[in-house]
């Protein structure tokens, strides 16, 4: 991750695990994937954006690299989830969104007025802040994705409703009851449930608002660690306003404030030495 | 971090401070010791550890407090683990004087008590470097810092002439060879003390500039 | 200067409210129940098979109601099977897809004004564009163009002359813009999250509204299409107007077959001085009563059936 001035960080250094890795399918763990060479998913230039005449965004610079878990950081109202929203064009609900600048994913200007804007939220998955299941079954809701996109035969449906079930660490609670409604699972199993539902699609990237916030405790525990073993296999965006958060799951962090990207770097070093006053003031909690 | 715990930081800085003055008094009264073979004065730096001591183990527990209520991050974080670090060192320097003290007693008692100027020296030496990082510290001066671990060398190498001498001394008086290792344990504990203050030199890089300087590293 | 105010007189303010709401209550169900008892009361001995099953005569004592009874289902079918895909795509149109520009603020104005205009002005507008059709293609006794045969099921005539087709899409006019608009707000009732989610996985808004937005509305619009239906079966003015209350002595067979209503016959035979007619009348309510239940119990039936999958 680049931004103004360059550190000299040892190659090796990687976003921290305080716990073992959670019972997932073997991953090789993040200082490897960033040793194995920092492939960059997103690059931001001078990107700008705009609600109306109000500017919400000014001038970002930022690599988000690939298959590694970048969290975005900042204070209410900073613009770290509109700039989330540009990334998969979720913005274009809003009328009077525009954007400047270049917002490229894998050398793709996502843009363009004539972008395939249904197949790029099919690769760059999103989660909400609050959990928002479809009022279906949990059957329904992780197949619903996949068949805007293709038809299936039953087979293939229940065999990917299981492995995206599986992924999102939820297959056991659920596996005895795929055709109840999804409205009455718990909170944490609602929102596990929606990760599930966009990793069904099959995109290369995830983008989380806030995924724990409205969850208790434990769910944003068992959350997190689902997190960490996604992340060999997707880019992870993670809008958070818990700092401990942030420094516990991810490996590069970005920090905004009032639309400015301040600093951007290895998680390691931002919650250890900062470059930028704003960012130890507000790491360290003395604003913000 | 909540702005109590805030302040609680600062007082840790404050009390760090102050555990500093004390050790350093020690230090200067174990230089009187080894100068003049003040008994009286080996006895008092000898018996007045327990107030360190408590001010070391206080200032643990304050740090292991602030990290587990606090989640610090960025200087917080750097400041917890350099009190804590230094805290101890304090208190291991405190415990040379102690050991040098105790020694220059038995030599004085058994009228032995001979020393080569190069260990007041050191002495001196060592005495310098611990008020010099107390002073790096208070002001967050990092070249004062490389100067104190210049300043080792130059106290290893005295030490290394109090180390001829003491042969000598035992070549010319083989009766004298028990009293000449006591004073080259005296004179060893005097390098440690350096050595001690060339780390709590080195903890004050970290907690400036976040990098650990150890073993020869700038 | 504030004064605490008395716990006491708040209870008993409390207390007051509750005893008006709970007496307001009674006395609706109070009248309700009155009405209901009298029309019972005077049209139960009256009702019989063969009074649903005859027709209309001169003589009280053989009148049926099959030919208004008949008459209204079919005209009330059409007007339910046009309003309601027309009005929820209606809807769907202006709450999903319409960009909000000043054309659509002028349609949502104009939509819900014509939800406040006395029936009877549909009935002048069905009259002239669907009865006649401006005069344009001929007139009732001389039509343009004929599709068919008369007797026959599938028969067609332009202008469509006072048929049940027009008397169905002229209810449709009067209840189109309800539907219109209880289907907006089942849709606004919908959360903007859902729709989110869809946009998320790249379902397009087609596919949004199909599969999440339209499902997730089907209780509010049904509950609309309820209240529509019901107002529709009680509609007479604007049949009036078209010729509905002409003395017909079959029931429809074709779209173009002329048509009596319920409402009609009630008041017809309510206006008659013998009681014996008036005795019809009751019975010929409750049978319109029953006929409005069905209608009601079939939307039900509907909006069970499309939420049985959520349980």
């Amino acid at each position: 991750m680049q931004t103004e001035s360059t550190s000299s960080t040892p190659p090796s250094a990687h976003g921290h695990h305080v716990k073992p890795p959670a019972v997932q399918p073997a991953h090789a763990g993040h200082g490897d994937a960033h040793a194995a060479g920092t492939e960059t998913a997103i690059t931001v230039r001078a990107f700008s954006s705009w609600y109306g005449s109000f500017q919400a965004l000014k001038g970002l610079e930022l690599d988000i690299p690939a298959r590694q878990v970048t969290a975005f950081i900042g204070p209410s109202g900073c613009g770290k989830s509109t700039f989330l929203r540009w990334i998969n064009r979720m913005n274009d609900t809003i009328p009077s969104a525009r954007a400047e600048g270049t917002l490229n994913l894998h050398g793709e200007d996502l843009l363009e007025k004539t972008l395939d804007v249904v197949d790029l939220r099919r690769r760059v998955g999103m989660v909400f802040q609050k959990p928002n299941p479809f009022p279906k079954s949990i059957y329904d809701n992780v197949a619903f994705g996949p068949r805007l996109h293709k038809t299936y035969s039953r087979a293939e449906l229940d065999e990917l409703v299981e492995q995206s079930l599986r992924s999102a660490s939820i297959w056991n609670e659920v596996k005895d009851r795929l055709h109840s409604s999804a409205l009455g699972l718990s909170g944490g199993q609602q929102q596990r449930l929606c990760i599930a539902r966009a990793i069904a699609v099959g995109p290369e990237m995830l983008l989380m608002d806030e995924p724990c916030s409205a969850l208790d405790p434990k769910s944003t525990l068992a959350i997190e660690e689902l997190i960490e073993g996604l992340a060999d296999r997707y880019t992870i965006v993670i809008v958070t306003h818990n700092m401990q958060q942030a420094a516990r799951v991810s490996d590069q962090t970005a920090f905004f404030f009032e639309g400015r990207l301040i600093e951007a770097g290895n998680t390691e070093t931002i919650f250890t030495k900062p470059k930028n006053k704003q960012t130890e003031d507000y790491v360290t909690g003395r604003f913000g | 971090m909540p702005v109590h715990l805030q302040s609680r930081i600062i007082d840790l800085r404050r009390n760090l401070l102050a555990l500093g003055a004390l050790v350093e008094q020690r230090v200067a009264n174990a230089v009187e010791v080894i100068r003049d073979g003040d008994v009286d004065l080996a006895r008092r730096v000898r018996s007045g550890d327990a107030e360190i001591d408590q001010m070391q183990l206080d200032l643990e527990n304050e740090c292991m407090r602030l990290l587990a209520l606090g989640s610090p991050v960025a200087s917080d974080l750097r400041m917890i683990l350099t009190a804590m670090r230094v805290s101890n060192e304090l208190e291991r320097i405190a415990d040379m004087c102690k050991g040098i003290s105790k020694r220059v007693i038995r030599l004085v008692e058994s009228g032995t008590y001979r020393y080569p100027p190069a260990l007041v020296q050191m002495a001196e030496a060592a005495l310098a470097m611990i008020r010099d990082v107390l002073v790096a510290f208070s002001n967050e001066d990092i070249k004062r810092c490389l100067e104190i671990r210049r300043a080792d060398v130059y106290v290893d190498n005295l030490n290394r002439e109090v180390i001829a001498w003491a042969r000598e001394w035992i070549t010319d008086d083989v009766e004298k060879s028990g009293a000449a290792i006591e004073l080259l344990s005296i004179s060893q504990r005097v390098e440690r003390l350096a050595d001690i203050v060339t780390a709590i030199a080195e903890d004050t890089v970290f907690l400036v500039e976040g990098r650990l300087v150890r073993h020869g590293a700038e | 200067m504030s004064a605490p105010r008395s716990a006491a007189g708040r209870l008993l303010a409390n207390r007051a409210f509750l005893v008006t709401c709970l007496l307001a209550t009674n006395v609706a169900m109070l009248v309700l129940a009155v009405l209901l008892i009298s029309i019972f009361w005077q049209g139960w001995d009256t009702l019989s098979w063969k009074f649903i099953t005859s027709f209309a005569s001169r003589k009280p004592s053989e009148a049926g109601i099959l030919a208004p009874l008949m008459g209204s289902v079919w005209v009330c079918s059409i007007c339910g099977l046009v309003a309601l895909p027309l009005g929820v795509g209606t809807a769907v149109f202006l709450e999903e897809f319409a960009r909000k520009s000043r054309f659509t603020r002028i349609v949502q104005t104009n939509i819900m004004n014509l939800a406040g205009v006395p029936s009877i002005v549909y009935g002048i507008l069905g009259l002239t564009a669907f009865a006649r059709m401006f005069g344009a293609l001929g007139t009732n006794v001389d039509e343009a163009i004929t599709l068919g045969n008369e007797e026959s099921l599938l028969f067609l005539r332009l202008p469509f002359g006072s048929s049940v087709l027009a008397g169905g899409l002229t209810l449709m006019l009067v209840i189109l813009p309800v539907v219109i608009i209880s289907t907006q707000e089942a849709l606004r009732a919908v959360p903007g999250s859902l729709r989110s989610g869809a946009f998320a996985l790249g379902a397009t808004r087609w596919q949004t509204v199909w599969g999440i937005t339209l499902p997730a509305a089907i209780p509010g619009i049904m509950t609309g299409a309820i209240l529509s239906m019901s107002r529709a079966i009680g509609e007479s003015a604007p049949l009036l107007v078209l010729g509905g209350l002409l003395l017909v002595f079959n029931t429809p067979e074709n779209l173009m077959s002329d048509f009596a209503i319920l409402p009609l016959q009630i008041y017809n035979w309510a206006g008659r001085p013998q009681d014996d007619f008036h005795a019809i009348a009751a019975s010929a309510i409750i049978v319109q009563l029953a006929v409005l239940l069905l209608f009601n119990g079939v939307a039900v039936f509907i909006r069970q059936k499309l939420q049985k999958p959520l349980q």
